[in-house]
């Protein structure tokens, strides 16, 4: 077996007095869709926040490709870098850049592909203009491929929900990522735009890149995922194929309660 | 995409050609008909200079605050620094020790307008990184102090021992800032010096406009929009902040320059607390987030102030009855155009396009 792309160790990590998150272990193949799921206050956001850099864990440390990227001894790695890396995120409120437009928005995904600086920019230098124009291709081309291209031109939080949380992804695709990180991607979608939100899912994982989403609804990732973390107060409590994972006792009673 | 780019330039271009016009009208005749006659009064040829020098400081803090998003409320003070470092070394070179034959070299003025915006550039970018990981209200907070302390420090009477020379000349200031030259050619009667106050505005405007229009300004309006969404996107968030603000501190610093040798003396007071609020006035007015918001806030707020100063004598103080009704109308601008007059004009500009269009759609 190849080793794992993204490798969680030992993560845990405690604001003030509170341990939000704690022993947590888990690994994410190449390829794979795999699903972080749990109750209410289960650590989930907090741990994308710790893979995407956001935060560093108090022990433990998060691996990519075997290079430690995130933990107390590299601490100083700041989100860009980690998005440098490969790994990428939306957020579970959506965050779009304010008053810009679809396809600015892809291009800022775009950003480290591009080196023109202050001076460059100042006297829009031929290298420049020919970055801009090579970016802005690869940008209308994402769009083109997740069937945003008609909306390029529109202000990109002027858009419905459904289509403001798919421009997020693609922006977040235009950074090349090898994983990307999905908050909550169904929360607040219609039963259409879910079912357009799996398909899109799928896309993503069959143009190579490995997918690892937050859910809170054990249902919908169901048919989607590869593997399911299940958390529960900050510790995993499963990690296994969704067959297993619905079966097992312990999920069953952290979502439906002790009889 | 190109269509909107030579409208950009079409404006560009509309501007040089009024320049010139203005220019033109005071060079042939003095004080004869002029921009002050075109405009019924409210703008003399001192006031379009003026604005000029401003419309520099407001485009840098127009990428600051309107595209990065990041406060100042200290900008003044930068301004400052390049108009006492031009100041201080022309004037008080002998009291310095600068050779004769260096300071009354025409270059001399030049350099020290450079090393003006290398020492405002320098010293913003050394303080920069740990001032801009404030946000908000906090860092407004940081900035004004800061601006307060480069204020004190052109107050100050500071002399060098064991002589008893004061170097900024305390609160009376320094005078006889000599006149900039080429060569043998000086850049005076005025509307010499105009043109080159204009040449440094339009290039302002032209490198302001396309900074935010390239991958620097994209990161820019990210940042604005959400740090932490641009950080993961790979913008290097303490980076481009860093970078708006030494822009936008070195472009104040060579206005600053521009007004030492145009005022041809400096004091303390242009440079204040309140100086810096009116920077940000003049940038809201024109709208934040425009380039084309800096020359028309620096034109609004200007000539509100001199109109009203030449227009309410017949309310009696007029000293006190100004500031009044100069923030009554303040208020009304941003009641009802709270992005601002550039934008204002936009939409006004887009709407009534978008309704000629109209009929022929439907026909």
């Amino acid at each position: 077996m190849s080793p794992p792309l993204l490798e969680l160790n030992n993560i845990g990590i405690t604001f003030g007095g509170l341990t939000a998150l704690e022993g947590v272990n888990t690994q994410v193949s190449a390829g794979q869709i795999k699903a972080i799921i749990g109750p209410n206050g289960a650590g989930k956001t907090t741990l994308f926040n710790i893979i995407s850099g956001i935060y560093t864990p108090t022990v433990g440390e998060v691996t990519l490709n075997g290079e430690i990227i995130n933990g107390q001894e590299v601490s100083g790695l700041s989100p860009h870098h980690i998005s440098e890396k490969g790994i990428t995120r939306t957020f579970q409120t959506i965050r779009l850049f304010e008053g810009m437009t679809v396809l600015e928005n892809v291009m800022v995904g775009q950003h480290q592909k591009t080196n023109a600086g202050f001076f460059a920019a100042a006297f829009r230098l031929p290298s420049a203009l020919q970055e801009e124009q090579r970016i802005e291709e690869k940008a209308m081309a994402l769009l083109e491929q997740f069937d945003l291209a008609d909306r390029a031109q529109e202000v990109a939080t002027d858009l419905p929900f459904g289509l403001q949380r798919r421009v997020e992804i693609t922006r977040a695709l235009a950074t090349e990522p090898k994983i990307i990180l999905l908050d909550e991607p169904a929360a607040g979608l219609n039963n259409t735009e879910g079912h357009e939100l799996m398909t899109f899912i799928r896309k993503i994982r069959d143009s190579g890149v490995t997918v690892l989403l937050v859910e809170h609804d054990m249902e919908v990732v169901m048919g989607l995922v590869d593997e399911v973390l299940v958390l529960e107060y900050g510790r995993p409590i499963a990690d296994d194929v969704p067959t297993a994972v619905q079966s097992n006792p312990e999920v069953i009673r952290a979502y439906l309660g002790d009889e | 995409m190109l269509k909107s780019l030579r409208e950009k330039n079409l404006g560009i271009l509309a501007l040089i050609i009024a320049v010139f016009f203005v220019g033109w009208l005071e060079q042939v005749e003095p004080g004869g008909v002029g921009i002050t006659e075109l405009t019924f009064g409210i703008f003399t040829f001192n006031t379009v200079v003026r604005i000029g020098i401003l419309t520099i400081v407001v485009v840098g803090l127009n990428i600051l605050v309107g595209y990065a998003g990041q406060v100042s409320l200290g900008q003044a003070a930068f301004y400052g620094i390049g108009a006492y470092v031009s100041a201080v070394f022309t004037v008080q070179a002998k009291a310095l020790g600068i050779p004769e034959a260096i300071a009354s070299a025409w270059i001399w003025p030049w350099f020290l307008m450079l090393l003006g915006v290398l020492i405002t550039g320098g010293f913003t970018w050394l303080i920069g990184r740990p001032i801009l990981r404030l946000k908000g209200h906090y860092l407004g907070m940081a900035t004004l102090g800061l601006g307060i302390m480069i204020f004190i420090l052109f107050r100050e009477n500071f002399a060098i021992k064991p002589s008893t020379v004061i170097i900024t000349g305390g609160l009376d200031g320094l005078p006889d800032v000599p006149r900039l030259s080429i060569g043998s050619y000086e850049l005076w009667p005025l509307h010499r010096y105009f043109y080159l106050v204009w040449f440094f505005a339009v290039s302002a405007i032209i490198i302001g406009r396309n900074v935010v229009n390239s991958r620097v300004g994209r990161a820019m309006r990210a940042i604005h929009g959400s740090e932490i969404a641009a950080e993961v996107m790979g913008v290097d968030t303490a980076k481009f902040k860093l970078q708006a603000l030494v822009m936008s501190t070195m472009m104040a610093s060579l206005a600053g320059s521009l007004y030492a040798h145009f005022q041809a003396a400096v004091s303390p007071t242009p440079f204040d607390f309140v100086a810096s609020l009116e920077l940000v006035v003049m940038s809201a007015t024109g709208g934040v987030g425009t380039i084309w918001g800096a020359p028309l806030g620096v034109t609004i707020i200007l000539g509100l102030g001199e109109f009203l100063r030449a227009n309410l004598h017949f309310l009696g103080a007029g000293s006190e009855v100004e500031p009044i009704v100069f923030g009554l109308i303040l208020i009304l601008i941003m009641i009802f155009m709270p992005e601002g007059i550039a934008k204002q004009i936009t939409k006004l500009f887009n709407r009534r396009k978008s309704n000629q269009q109209t009929p022929e759609v439907s026909a």
